[in-house]
């Protein structure tokens, strides 16, 4: 999930720095540049013969930059000017423009050559250039053909290849049948697909009808697919143009359910809550008050980062996000160091009164044999222990704190997504739904631990083993302290390399 | 009793072992998590290592978002300003209408408070050399956020071309204190070396190379450095500069007409010529055709030259039709190999546009090819006003006046003079003209 983000703020970085480079050259308002040279190849593969259609169309500049048409200087281009250059030009079209057979080249002849010239801008004339080339090659058995265009390699323009099979198959090619330029006379001006720039192709060439090639084809990144395709459901809900109530009330559903997963993962001190609700005999109020104050920090912390990136694209939430990382790592960690202070303490003191431990341990089962409830007997047993533990509610606030301090990629998104279609509110009411997953899922888990730790301790023990487990169990602040610790110095050390 | 409390126990045992074992598997699983959480940090945002492709990469994965989502309009924003860059870095011009394209559709999606569809438009207006655009722009986008780092960006770019320093240098300063990277410093450093400051120019430069990552940025900041130590006369130096810089980014036109340009300097005039003619073959930018055809006429090969200037001006002619007018170089070429008094005429179109030390300078040399340098003479001196060290500045005042008369004729071969002492090389074709002058001026002294 963290690769969005860093998706998303290697993309603010790069527009800033990108902006930041400034001008440099003209840009001209023709489709493709009046100074481009462009290329279209359309092979056809027959059984014994190999044909190519060789388009080359100069814009406006380029065509100025070529040795004068009108040879004779009678003010006109005749026929026989024309077909010269043209004649010239598809030869070297032909040397340029390789293709091979199993590794051999094949060997061009020029069938036909023919110039015409459209008018361009401001009364200039482009030069386009039609060359039909032809070449024996044997391939009625399966065979490999690589086309590679280096005519005029140096040029900036469009570069198209086609290919299809006529009386014979090919297979795994990656090259249109068609050309999506209908050969360089109208180039399409779709904002989100690149000029085309296809230089080379190979084809597989097996016996058999039916043509090859495939449509036309986008460069679709990898990375990430699998949260691409999560965040894709999430985000187009959200982003869908007739938002009804269900498909709103649908979308809050999904954000807690993804908040509800995402707390499942590792890290963000989850682990760090439920450790130390075991460790330090915390209750069910204290479960839901870890849970309310992972809410309330998550929801803070994205709206508040979400509304600082919206309104200044300069910021690379990656910095914010490794700080948050740092800090929410150092108030674990400094929690952890407290109670690990005072942890410490008390075992002191618990082992110069073990006596009275024991006792009192001894004492417990007494009660339960009188009938008395485990809870009593329970505050018995660790009667001087409930002084000190009174005072980890502060403690139990920073560690929600530091669990809903880091916010979730996807919950940034969202909400970045939502603000961006004019959605504000709603995407304020996905974040919040997003932290009560989260918090539902830290406080199931701090309830279950504490259903699992009460069945423990109504569990009846042997003396021998009661006076082992009080020592355990007086033990079990001090590790528990120092997990708390650990894991705090872990996920700061983390947000500190992760910079 | 004890054989109940015994059976009891047996499970408990097992039990608190379990959740000592629990707690030390979530704390193993915690810190493996965090090793993996490192480990796939490494590989993509290992930070010092030039990035490639980054642009590229941008792009696609903003296509990749906007197929999805498109009606985001803030990723319609970052993906036409990403155009802007690419069709600079590609040389390839169809980019601009892209991002022409995203942008409209950006302002479409949020007509107001669009602060990065401005940005974008303005990158795009200054890149079309419409300042006064781009500025509107700017402002517009500072108005929503005063912070913005591209903001301030396109704000410097456009102020310093339109004469107004004093906004440049604001905007520069603000981005220095907003975040000290690539695109500060190279600003600051242009202002720095307009006012004549460049050691502190290569300074700032020096510091945008520390911080620059991809290879485009690398690429551009040798670019720089390059022509900060061409504009002083060091040669070699602008040399190592910009095949540093082709090393990273090897198509890069800029660096290649550095290497041409260098070339010419070396007396390596046939290499200069094949390097100038692929150059204008693959971006035949008005500068660029201006400075062949000079190269060519100083080698003696006037047709050929004639040649080049003819394709400037109905190049001229093309962009004026399409509505991006760049009337100094018009002038310039007007002046030095056409009609002096289009030539007036032109830069007089200019300079009431925007009085910029640009259009000052080619209105002044406009003038002198029109005869009037009394008129061109206070004109030069305000192009030099800030306090640049610019060989063809100082070539141009020393021109002008050698004309005013022998009262003039001490000043004017101090200008010759510090002209060739800043770049000797400076034009091939101006430099050899200014050491004629110079003879004649000091043989009628």
């Amino acid at each position: 999930m963290i690769r969005w983000i860093r998706r998303l703020g290697a993309l603010l970085a790069l527009c800033t720095a990108a902006l930041a480079l400034g001008p440099a050259g003209s840009a001209a308002a023709h489709p493709l540049g009046n100074f481009t040279v462009n290329h279209y190849d359309g092979l056809r593969l027959h059984a014994d013969r190999v044909e190519l259609l060789a388009v080359v169309d100069h814009a406006e500049i380029p065509t100025l930059q070529q040795p004068r048409l009108d040879t004779d200087s009678d003010g006109a281009i005749s026929a026989g000017e024309a077909g010269r250059r043209a004649g010239m030009e598809c030869a070297e079209v032909a040397a340029g423009v390789v293709v091979t057979v199993d590794g051999s080249p094949l060997a061009w002849s020029v069938q036909g050559a023919e110039l015409t010239l459209p008018p361009g801008e401001a009364g200039l004339a482009t030069t386009r250039v039609e060359c039909r080339l032809t070449a024996p090659a044997a391939l009625a058995e399966p065979a490999t053909v690589v086309i590679t265009d280096g005519y005029l390699a140096d040029r900036i323009g469009w570069r198209e290849i086609t290919a299809v099979g006529d009386g014979v198959r090919l297979t795994g090619s990656e090259i249109p049948v068609a050309s999506v330029s209908q050969e360089l006379r109208s180039y399409p001006g779709d904002l989100l697909t690149d000029p085309l720039d296809v230089r080379t192709a190979t084809l597989q060439v097996q016996p058999g009808t039916g043509g090859g090639g495939s449509g036309p084809t986008a460069a679709v990144s990898t990375v990430g697919r699998w949260f691409g395709q999560l965040d894709a459901w999430f985000t187009r809900l959200v982003g869908q143009d007739d938002l009804t109530a269900e498909v709103g009330v649908l979308a809050v559903l999904l954000a807690v359910v993804l908040g509800a997963s995402h707390a499942m993962l590792p890290g963000h001190g989850k682990t760090v809550i439920a450790a130390y609700l075991t460790g330090r005999r915390g209750t069910r109020r204290d479960a839901l008050l870890v849970g309310a104050t992972v809410t309330a920090t998550h929801t803070a912390s994205v709206l508040g980062l979400g509304l600082v990136i919206s309104v200044s694209a300069t910021l690379a939430p990656e910095g914010v996000l490794s700080g948050l990382g740092v800090l929410s790592g150092l108030l674990v960690a400094g929690i952890g160091a407290k109670l690990l202070a005072s942890a410490c303490r008390a075992w002191r003191a618990g082992s110069t009164v073990e006596s009275p431990r024991i006792l009192v341990a001894v004492g417990h089962g007494r009660d339960h044999e009188h009938g008395h409830g485990h809870g009593h007997g329970h505050g018995h047993g660790h009667g001087h222990w409930h002084g000190h533990a009174r005072f980890g509610r502060g403690a139990l606030v920073g560690l929600g704190v530091a669990g809903g301090l880091v916010p979730s990629p996807t919950a940034l998104l969202v909400l970045l997504g939502a603000i961006g279609l004019g959605r504000t509110w709603f995407g304020v009411g996905l974040v919040l739904g997003y932290g009560l997953g989260m918090a539902a899922t830290l406080t199931a888990a701090g309830l279950l631990l504490l259903g699992l730790r009460d069945r423990l301790d109504r569990v009846q023990l042997s003396d021998r083993l009661r006076r082992r487990a009080a020592r355990l169990a007086a033990a079990t602040p001090v590790l528990t302290a120092l997990l708390v610790f650990v894991v705090g110095l872990g996920l700061a050390v983390r947000g500190l390399t992760g910079l | 009793m004890a054989s109940t409390a015994h059976l009891d126990t047996a499970p408990s045992r097992p039990g608190r072992l379990l959740l000592v074992a629990a707690l030390a598997v979530l704390l193993l699983v915690s810190v493996i998590a965090a090793g993996l959480d490192d480990s796939n940090r490494e590989t993509p945002a290992g930070t010092p290592q030039p990035v490639p492709d980054r642009l590229a990469a941008t792009i696609a994965q903003a296509q990749e978002r906007l197929r999805r989502v498109p009606g985001d309009a803030g990723t319609w924003a970052a993906l036409g300003s990403a155009y802007v860059v690419q069709a600079r870095v590609s040389g390839n011009p169809a980019y601009y209408a892209q991002a022409q394209g995203a942008l409209d559709r950006s302002t479409q999606l949020q007509p107001t408070g669009n602060a990065a569809a401005a940005v974008g438009l303005g990158a795009l207006a200054n890149a079309r050399h419409d300042f006064a655009v781009a500025r509107g722009y700017a402002e517009q986008a500072l108005a929503g956020n005063p912070a913005s780092m591209e903001a301030n960006g396109v704000l410097a770019d456009a102020a310093t071309q339109l004469g107004d320093t004093t906004t440049a240098t604001a905007a520069v300063q603000r981005m220095l204190e907003l975040r000290p990277g690539v695109a500060a410093f190279t600003r600051a450093s242009y202002e720095l070396e307009l006012h004549g400051r460049v050691d502190e120019a290569r300074v700032a430069l020096e510091r945008a190379l520390g911080a620059a990552t991809s290879r485009d940025e690398l690429a551009f900041c040798q670019y720089y450095l390059g022509e900060l130590a061409w504009g002083g006369g060091g040669v070699e130096q602008a040399r190592a500069h910009y095949e540093r810089g082709l090393a990273a980014a090897p198509g890069d036109p800029a660096l290649l007409h550095g290497r041409a340009k260098v070339l010419a300097a070396a007396g390596r005039v046939d290499e200069a010529i094949t390097a100038y003619d692929r150059l204008t073959q693959r971006v035949p930018l008005p500068q660029y055709l201006l400075e062949y055809g000079e190269l060519l006429e100083s080698a003696g090969r006037l047709p050929d030259a004639l040649s080049q200037y003819r394709l400037l001006g109905e190049q001229q002619r093309l962009h004026a039709a399409q509505g991006s007018a760049d009337d100094v170089t018009a002038a310039l070429l007007a002046a030095d190999h056409g009609d002096p008094a289009e030539a007036v005429r032109l830069a007089e179109a200019e300079w009431s546009r925007r009085q910029s030390i640009f259009s000052a300078e080619a209105l002044a040399w406009a003038l002198h090819a029109a005869g009037r340098d009394a008129e061109a003479l206070p004109l030069i001196e305000q192009a030099g006003a800030l306090g640049r060290r610019d060989a063809t500045v100082d070539y141009r005042r020393g021109m002008i006046l050698a004309r005013l008369g022998p009262a003039r004729t001490g000043e004017a071969i101090a200008a010759l003079d510090e002209a060739l002492a800043t770049n000797p090389h400076f034009s091939p074709l101006h430099a050899s003209i200014a050491r004629r002058t110079l003879e004649t001026l000091r043989g009628a002294g």
